[in-house]
This record gives C-alpha cells, structure tokens and sequence, in this order.
C-alpha cells in the first residue's frame, strides 16, 4: 500500500462545482470540491444529496447536458479534461477512466449478451481482431473469478444473480485496462455476503493492475476498511479528509455522527444516537 | 409466554419453485422477532405469506388464538396486524395526499374521532400537521418511512411486522426510524416480526432471531448468541463475517 505521488498526479480537482438549474431556481449538487488522486484508493463517503455521485459523474463526464460544471482545474494527467473535444472525451471514457455502477440489473444492456457488451468496449477502443476480443474478454471474465466464462459469455444480464452481473460489470471496466477507476456504490445492491467477495475481486485486480481508485459510497466503515484516504462530503462540500486509519479520530461532528448512529453487535444502545444536522455544517 | 404468532410448517410454491419450505416459527406477545437471511431466502415471502399477500399451500397459521387458512383475511386480522414495506418510495398511494392515506384505513374499519386520530398518529411519529396536506413526493424519504408507520400503527394494531424498513434509508436516518419504532412498541406494547439482511439492526431491535436460508430456517436463536458467538449454523458465522465489513487479504 503506497501513498506515493508521482510528479504530477493522475488526477487533479480544484474547485468542482455543479449546478442544475430548476424552475425554483439552482440546486448547487456540488460546491467547490477539490482533491488530488494519485495511484491510490480514495473513498467518496456521504448521504444521498451530498454530491458524492455528482462529483464521480462529472469527472467521467456523464453529468447531464443541462448542468453547469465549472472548476478551477479538472485535468487527467496534465490533459484538462472540461476544455477538451468530445470526442476526445469520449476516447478517454471506458479506456483510461472507467466507471462502475451500483446496480448491474440497470447499468448492463438487457438485450446483449455480457460477452459482447465486453467485446464492445474493446472494439472501441482498441484495434483488436474478433478472436483476439473474445479471448481477452474470456480471460477477463476468469479474473473476476467466473468459474464459467464460456457459458457466461454467452448469457444476458437477466439470466444472472446480481453478484454474477456485478463482475462482469467490473470486467467490462477493467478490459482497456484503465489507469481510473470510479466506483459508484458497487455492492450496495448486493447480498451481504456477495458484497466481500466482489470487494475481493475488485480489491485483487485494482492492487495488481496499478491504478487510481475512487470508491463511493454511504457506508464509511465500508469505504474507510477498503481505501487508503477518506473524503466525507455534505451538501456539496468536503467537510473532513482523513486516513482511513484515523477513521477514530474523526473531528467534525458530522463525520462522528455517521460512524456512531449505526446499530452493532454487541453494543446496546436504546435510543440510538441520531445525527444532529447543524446549519452551519452546510455553509 | 403467550404465543401472538405461531406458523406451522408452513410451505409456499411458485409455479415449481418452492419459496418457503416447512417453516415454523412462534413469536411470543409483546416479543421482537428478527428474521435475517440473504434475497431469495424467503424472509419476505414468510412476512407476505402471514399477511395474506401470498398463500400459503400446506401448514397453519395462529394469530392470536384465531387460526387463519391460504389468503383469507378479514377485517378482524388487519385490526391485529399491520405491515411496514420496505420501499418508502413504493408504497405511498402517489396522488393521495398523507391525509388520504391516513384516512383510507380508519374509514375501512369504520374508526369514530377521525380528526383527532389523523392528528395524534402524525404527531405520534414526529411530523406535525404541517405534512397532513402534502402528496408522498413531497417528502424525504425518511419522511415517507414515518408516514408508513403511521398508517400502520393509526389501526391500534397488536402485531406490526416490518418488511426492511430502513435497508433503503441513509444510515441517520435508520436511526431515528428505529428509535421511532421502538418508541411505539414500547408506548403500545407491540409485537414486531422484523425482516432484515442486517445483523447489526435485527441484533439491536429484537430479542430473537431466524436465520433463514433457501427457503427454511436454518435456526433460532437469542440475540445474545450473535455476541456470544453461540450458534451452530455455518451460513449464521458466514452473515455474521459479512456484518462486520471487508477485511484485506
């Protein structure tokens, strides 16, 4: 596990802000968030409305045409990634930066087979002959640990369990080798027990492929046992950064809150403790 | 102690699946009862089973003393047992206003001082009159999880059961949703069947537990056993791996 920084890191954010306009006026989803990523594991954590998918979206570049994204600086590398071409956006989406979704039932094609959703990332990508794709989406498939990649390959995304669907998903981002990975809740819509061995996976193939990892999530004990370094977001803006080691030294009242309102084993406290939202957490 | 609920050998088919598989189980007066397992275990299936949303084919069904059969229920049952869904967002009418909501089951069962009910079971979970009048996509999530609680204590019910009720709210908010729900049960001397895939919330709300597995309970146990690790089954010590989060290597 290292926290080492090459020169210029692999991805820089300065002052994200995104705002959607409404008939009501603007939702600002995101206020001025700022982070560096080198080739670590950085966890995203926060409510729902905090802006934490927000923030992935726009650095994917999947943020809806109606919003406004501004920053000081978004840049891939030293590639500024908001004054860039479409198309050249486009060729660095799902090569060098990859996208996991939270739930495979709705992020996968329903009417392809998973075999060629895989084949079709490569393709775009890549100058690669019908053989050759489908050996590489078959290896693929084996290192998500599919005992059965030839079977699998030939089978629509309903005809899976979710944990099944969920790693071809994260063979199907990982195929272009990509030096960023974004993962937006990638087991919450899994099976408790699913969840550790897709985690497992994942963790495996982001250490031995060497990349950057963004982990979103709501659950910060999930994030802070997974990444390296947690940001924890509320409406809109970082309010704690920290190791996840230093996960118990937390000192804004917010991030302490979320770690101690949920239930455990073992821990008997009738009523629990609730989070009491100050206003100016949100200024 | 007096048994509220009693299932015996209960067995519910789909077409040829079998969902539920000989299941019993006995939940006493005024007891929480927690029901953990994976999807597909057949949690909910035994929770739509014992409210009349899914028949059963073979066994009984006691409910305070009164044995029901299939998917009959009459008014009598719905007085003693009322169901809290899992999804906030799913199961609110969406164009009826909270007032209509609340109002629907006093009507149906013909309760008298329906004003003064509506007002009491809002202010029961927290929300106040100023949300009588609002339609279901006017509130938070949590705020909809209240509402649904509301409808279903609003009937005096004896025995609530509650199907995931806080699996699709942020961790704060579960909070105080559970802190609600054992408010109620404390104030009404309620007896809960809860369902969750989470060990710590069943662990914190009820006192005994089942773990089911494809269809049938591997086991019965006190909550203590969780902490104590006093428990046989290899798919309990494998949930309750899960519970305690991802480890590296």
């Amino acid at each position: 596990m290292t926290l080492a920084m090459t020169a210029a890191p692999l991805l820089t954010v300065e002052d994200l802000r995104v705002t959607f306009p409404t008939r009501t006026g603007e939702v600002n989803a995101v206020r001025g968030v700022s982070f560096s990523l080198g080739k670590e594991r950085l966890g995203i954590v926060g409510e729902s409305g905090s802006g934490k998918s927000q923030t992935g979206r726009a650095i994917m570049g999947l943020t809806p045409g109606h919003a406004k994204i501004t920053a000081r600086k978004l840049a891939f590398g030293d590639r500024d990634l908001l004054s860039m071409p479409n198309a050249e956006r486009r060729a660095l989406r799902g090569k060098k930066i990859a996208m996991i979704l939270q739930d495979p039932k709705y992020s996968l094609n329903p009417v392809m087979t998973i075999g060629r959703q895989i084949v079709e990332t490569l393709k775009t990508h890549e100058k690669v002959s019908a053989r050759q794709a489908r050996e590489r989406a078959l290896s693929m498939l084996e290192a998500v640990q599919i005992r059965d990649p030839e079977r699998v390959f030939e089978l629509y995304p309903h005809e899976v369990s979710g944990g099944m669907g969920q790693r071809a998903m994260i063979a199907m981002m990982l195929v272009c080798g990509p030096e960023l990975l974004i993962a937006d809740e990638p087991t919450s819509a899994l099976d408790v027990t699913v969840q550790l061995e897709v985690l497992g996976i994942l963790d495996k193939l982001v250490a031995e492929r060497g990349m950057g990892l963004i982990f979103i999530s709501h659950d910060l004990r999930l994030v802070s046992s997974f990444c390296d370094r947690v940001i924890v977001m509320y409406a809109g803006k970082i309010v704690e950064e920290l190791p996840s080691a230093n996960l118990a030294s937390a000192e804004h009242p917010y991030t302490r809150g979320l770690l101690n309102c949920l239930p455990t084993i073992g821990s008997d406290r009738h009523p629990l403790p609730v989070l009491d939202r100050k206003r100016e957490w949100a200024l | 102690m007096t048994s509220a609920l009693s299932v015996r050998d209960m067995v519910v088919t789909y077409a040829e699946f079998t969902a539920l598989n000989h299941v019993s189980l006995d939940v006493g007066a005024g007891e929480s009862f927690g029901i953990v397992g994976e999807s597909g275990s057949g949690k909910s299936t035994l929770l739509r089973a014992v409210a009349g949303l899914a028949s059963f084919d073979q066994g009984t069904l006691t409910v305070n003393g009164r044995p029901y059969s299939g998917r009959h229920r009459d008014k009598e049952f719905y007085r003693t047992v009322q169901m809290v869904f899992q999804d906030p967002y799913g199961s609110l009418h969406p164009r009826q206003t909270v007032d209509r909501l609340l109002l629907e089951p006093l009507l149906i069962h013909g309760f008298d001082n329906i004003e003064t009910r509506i007002t009491r079971a809002l202010d029961e979970v927290g929300l106040g009159a100023g949300f009588r009048f609002r339609y279901s996509h006017q509130l938070s999530g949590g705020q909809r999880q209240r509402i649904a609680i509301a409808r279903a204590l609003i009937l005096e019910p004896k025995i609530l059961l509650l199907d995931e009720p806080t699996s699709a709210l942020d961790a704060s908010i579960q909070a105080e949703i559970l802190n609600l729900l054992e408010q109620a049960r404390r104030d009404r001397n309620l007896t809960f069947v809860m369902v969750s895939h989470d060990l710590g919330v069943i662990s914190h709300m009820c006192e005994r537990l089942a773990v089911m597995k494809a269809g049938e309970v591997v086991e019965t146990v006190p909550a203590m056993a969780l902490e104590k690790r006093e428990f046989s089954a290899e798919y309990t010590r494998r949930l309750l791996v899960a519970s305690e989060g991802f480890r590296r290597g």
